[in-house]
């Protein structure tokens, strides 16, 4: 696999907008090449890739989001929690991930108010971790002992050291002196929700001890737990399952075979499902509150509609990639949808007569003319649209980083970035022409507006058209640097079927994998890791459980390098 | 911590209600309790504000027109007219840290008030990391740290979604944005739930939240231990935000001023923006008059952000706006810029009105009032508009404008001549008594302070 054409399209472009798919800008100061991310490595060429050494990026023990926290405590307790209430996450990329941002004060707080809650409820139905009476354990002492060594382990991911038995016996004796056994047992739960090793991906390895130069001398291998946890994360963005834990005690995922034989497992498993839904909602952009739209502009739309263009999008990915054991290709062009009554009125559908799912929604097939896969959804187009009209730049900007790996800079101090007046006799690549005219905006906006355009058919709010104003809707399109995808189409559905036939959006794919499962930004040092699995993905056909089980049992999966203290610049 | 005289606890009153009476504010008067050594009439505390609006302002109608002196207030800053004396309008100073490094625009806000470059990163649609620096709050929060039980206050009003470098103004350090509370009933439950529990209940909540504290402390310390870099660094700071609440908790028997009350609900939403504020503002003011913090700041939305203020008859959001240049939007940013002029007001009223010694709650205090931009349709970064409000102690000579360099409003922003934030920044660590920072953020960008 041919890394260095990113190297290529960085000299392209020369200084008005550098575009690079290499390492992630986040890297800065740890990575080894020190400076601008989309520069680093540029002399290199392509990466020695020896059989054997595996480099990999540093990375920094994460948060957990609050997904990862609501899947958790479901997981744990079947209890929900309201995301909400949960502190804020921050971003990799388009991926939620707590990498930087200590938890501060008001977020502790958070968390304590959210374990205590919870353990009130676990404190009523103790039964939620383990039946005492089901198990044969009549004592309440003896109870507890088992109740902490159950919970301690599901929660912290690995069974619990003697000092943490003694503190949670502790807690568990200091509630039971203020109001009995039950309370004993919500102490013992508030604590466990507090404690780093819930809150933290906290992951424990040896070190490998090799020769610098040779390999990752600071990267530490995990041990059996803390790679049950990463797989856990990854497949399911939730803690691991008994069956999982007990594999890792019993040494399984230290075979390739066992290794393989749990994530077979896991992505046959419902949370599977969950966590693809999860990853596309975020990948696409749909996590976030629906931008404002202005009614005027678009009646049909109504923000009530907001959760199922949320909640279908994760679905259609799920059930491309865990029911059909589907492709990139599949996911990018597939017409299917899941949608409610108003959604399905929305895109012009009928509702099937046959049952809704447990979420709701109901599978139709979209008109094959007016959208395919991903990109097409109304929730896509509305999330990427402005209050009024469509957002071309905004579409553009999308398409190039997220199934480009391209990223964009922000546009310069100075610059009047107003979008251009609504005028029915204008088209939109009139009203945005000073782009394409001006140098200053032409350098960053011929990357972006061109590819923008070929949405031209969904309004701002997502809904298909075929007018704009007084005039035809003109979609054509044209893809400029990139790797094999240069050339001119029509719409966002043959951009579509282009994309999903290229080496850069499957290498793209890869990435985007890649960085969600290991929870870090990419570095130079993991592009080996990179070219081997883009091989593994083409050899099965894209198919998009291959990619993930090959990321699951890659060496990078299973390593991991401590980020060092960033300077202090005050 | 250091101790403080803790009274038992009081029976309810209204302090708010009784500052919006305005003629009660008289009877407030004990209610500011004294530290060691303060209880000499004349010596108050002295504490600061940071007050961001966002999306800029529409600068030709924020100049003001005059000299140091002798100066009109334009008609963006009119409503400041019955606080005219009390503040200094800043004309000149320029974000500047935002032209070099990574961002641009609203991502200023992540320079305005650290003076450092952003990180190299990726946000998703913020192409950059986290400020490089520790906020100017929280160096002053750290100078001050132990006289009160809050170091800072960080409040927000609809700062919803993601925490990126758009949503945070305050940093603790490189990367280390501090989250914002936009619900004031939580920060209500923060400053003041614990006094009106049950005595009883309340004991036993303290004795179980120290004892899981004290576990998860144990944990921290034990897990720390084995890594290192970045991750023990931020299992420290884990630590050390765990120790402070636990420091509120073993301390937490009541304050000895009155509780604001709260209504008994209100909806987080757009149209209830400016009573969120208001209430934010009451708790502010109510934190500072019960000494529990000198420190604090009040995020008015994200950076490219903004509600839709439905109140006024709008039905764009207000980012959208500043971005409009014809009718009805330029009318409908007015009035959006007027508003947020009237809440500056509106808090330097709300501490006005509690006394200390023979002046207010705004002779020691100081208010900054700016926006991480300039023109909003134009994301220039120069010559952001600044106003400061309150005394601080008489640091502050007030009721002047100041115009620094040469600005002349154009679409290119050149260089001016004009003063850096990070000048503005070393001014207000001097102001409130921290007078050896010599530089704050980037030191290429200091000359020393403005005032």
């Amino acid at each position: 696999m041919d890394t260095s054409r990113c190297w290529t399209l960085c000299a392209l472009l020369g200084a008005g907008c550098y575009v690079g798919v290499a390492t992630d800008p986040g890297e800065r100061a740890e990575s080894d090449t020190g400076g601008h991310a989309s520069t680093g490595g540029e002399d290199e060429g392509e990466p020695s890739c020896e059989a054997g050494v595996t480099e990999l990026g540093p990375g920094a023990m994460a948060r957990l989001t609050r997904l990862e926290y609501s899947h958790a405590v479901r997981d744990l307790f079947e209890i929900e929690v309201p995301l909400d209430e949960l502190p804020d996450d921050e971003l990799l990329g388009p991926f939620s991930a707590n990498l930087d941002a200590p938890p501060s004060e008001l977020e502790l707080e958070a968390y304590m108010d959210q374990a205590e809650a919870i353990a009130a409820a676990v404190a009523e139905q103790p039964e939620r971790v383990l039946d005492c009476a089901a198990e044969g354990i009549d004592e309440p002492d003896a109870c507890a002992d088992a109740f902490i060594e159950v919970l301690g382990r599901r929660a912290y991911r690995r069974p619990l050291s003697d000092a943490q038995r003694t503190q949670l016996r502790g807690l568990y004796e200091l509630g039971v002196a203020q109001g009995g056994p039950s309370r004993g047992l919500e102490l013992v739960t508030t604590a466990a929700l507090e404690s780093p090793h819930f809150l933290y991906h906290v992951e424990i390895g040896v070190e490998l001890g090799v020769e610098p130069g040779t390999g990752p001398s600071e990267a530490l291998r995990l041990d059996a737990f803390s790679l049950a946890a990463r797989l856990s994360f990854f497949l399911w963005r939730s803690i691991p399952d008994d069956a999982l834990l007990d594999a890792a005690e019993h040494g399984e995922l230290d075979e390739p075979a066992g290794l393989e034989a749990q994530v077979e497992r896991m992505l046959d498993d419902p949370r599977a499902a969950r966590g693809s839904a999860a990853m596309y909602r975020q990948w696409m952009g749909l996590e976030g509150e629906f931008p404002d739209k202005s009614s005027e502009s678009f009646p049909a739309y109504d923000p009530s509609l907001a959760p199922a263009m949320r909640e279908g999008l994760g679905r259609f990915a799920a059930a491309i990639i865990h029911d059909d054991g589907g492709s990139m290709a599949g996911l990018l062009e597939d017409p299917r949808a899941f949608v409610d009554a108003p959604l399905a009125s929305y895109y012009g559908v009928e509702l099937p007569p046959d049952p809704a799912g447990d979420d709701g929604l109901h599978r139709v097939d979209l008109p094959g003319d007016e959208r395919a896969g991903l990109l097409t959804r109304a929730g896509v187009m509305a999330m990427h649209g402005h209050f009024n009209q469509t957002a071309p730049v905004q579409r553009g900007r999308f398409v190039r980083e997220a199934l480009l790996c391209q990223p964009i800079p922000d546009p310069p101090p100075d610059v009047d970035d107003t979008p251009p007046a609504l005028d029915p006799d204008l088209s939109v690549r009139e009203r945005f022409a000073m782009h394409s005219s001006e140098a200053g905006c032409a350098s960053c906006h011929t990357l972006m507006d061109p590819i923008g355009f070929a949405f031209e058919h969904y309004d701002g709010a997502g809904r298909y058209r075929t007018v704009d104003g007084n005039l035809a809707v003109d979609a054509s399109g044209e893809l400029t640097n990139t790797e094999d995808l240069d050339g001119s189409f029509y719409g966002a559905i043959e951009l579509s079927e282009r994309l999903s036939d290229s080496d850069q959006v499957r290498a793209c794919f890869v990435r985007q994998y890649l960085r969600f499962a290991l929870v870090r930004p990419l570095a130079a040092e993991d592009d080996c890791t990179l070219a081997a699995l883009e091989e593994a993905f083409a050899a099965s056909d894209d198919t998009v459980e291959a990619l993930m089980l090959a990321v699951a049992t890659s060496e990078s999966f299973r390593l991991r390098r401590p980020r060092p203290l960033p300077e202090e610049s005050n | 911590m250091s101790p403080r005289r803790f009274a038992p606890p009081h029976s309810r009153r209204s302090f708010l209600a009784a500052l919006g009476l305005g003629a009660a504010a008289g009877a407030l008067a004990p209610f500011v309790p004294l530290l060691e050594g303060e209880a000499r009439p004349g010596s108050f505390p002295r504490r600061l504000v940071l007050f961001h609006t966002p999306n800029g302002t529409i600068f030709d109608e924020w100049r003001c027109a005059g000299t140091e002196h002798d100066w009109s207030l334009s008609p963006m800053l009119a409503p400041l007219a019955s606080r005219k004396q009390d503040v200094i309008v800043l004309d000149g100073v320029d974000n500047v840290a935002i032209y070099s490094g990574p961002g641009a625009g609203h991502s200023g806000i992540g320079t305005l008030w650290t003076g450092t470059e952003l990180q190299e990163g990726d946000m998703h649609d913020v192409p950059s990391g986290w400020a490089n620096g520790i906020s100017v709050d929280q160096l002053i929060a750290n100078r001050l740290e132990g006289q009160t039980p809050f170091k800072s206050l960080e409040l927000g009003v609809r700062v919803t979604n993601n925490a990126t470098v758009r949503s945070r103004m305050s940093y603790t350090g490189p990367a280390e944005p501090l989250s914002i509370d936009s619900d004031p009933f939580n920060v209500f439950d923060r400053l003041f739930a614990d006094a009106e529990l049950d005595p009883l209940a309340l004991a036993e909540q303290r004795e179980a939240r120290l004892g899981v504290i004290a576990g998860v402390e144990a944990e921290l310390e034990t897990l720390g231990g084995k890594l290192s870099g970045a991750d023990q660094h931020k299992l420290e700071q884990h630590l050390d935000n765990l120790r402070a609440i636990e420091a509120r908790i073993e301390n937490s028997v009541g304050l000895d001023c009155a509780i604001p009350s709260m209504p008994a609900e209100l909806a987080l939403n757009d149209p209830n923006y400016a009573a969120i504020g208001a209430l934010q503002m009451d708790l502010l003011t109510a934190a500072f008059a019960c000494d529990l913090t000198r420190v604090a700041s009040i995020m008015w939305c994200r950076e490219a952000g903004g509600p839709v203020f439905s109140g006024f008859g709008h039905v764009d959001n207000a980012h959208w706006l500043s971005h409009r240049k014809e009718e009805p939007y330029m009318s409908q940013r007015r009035q959006i810029h007027t508003f947020y002029a009237e809440q500056f007001v509106a808090l330097l009223d709300r501490l006005a009105a509690v006394p200390e010694g023979d002046g207010s709650m705004l002779d020691n205090t100081v208010v900054v009032w700016a926006s991480a931009i300039c023109e909003s349709t134009a994301h220039g970064s120069r010559n952001i508009p600044v106003v400061l409000g309150g005394r601080c102690g008489g640091y502050f000579e007030t009721g002047r404008y100041l115009r620094y360099g040469s600005f002349t409003g154009s679409p290119k922003h050149a260089e001016h001549g004009g003063r850096t934030n990070n000048d503005l920044l070393i001014t207000l660590c001097h102001a409130m008594g921290q007078t050896d920072v010599e530089t704050f953020g980037n030191p290429g960008y200091c000359t020393g302070p403005l005032l």
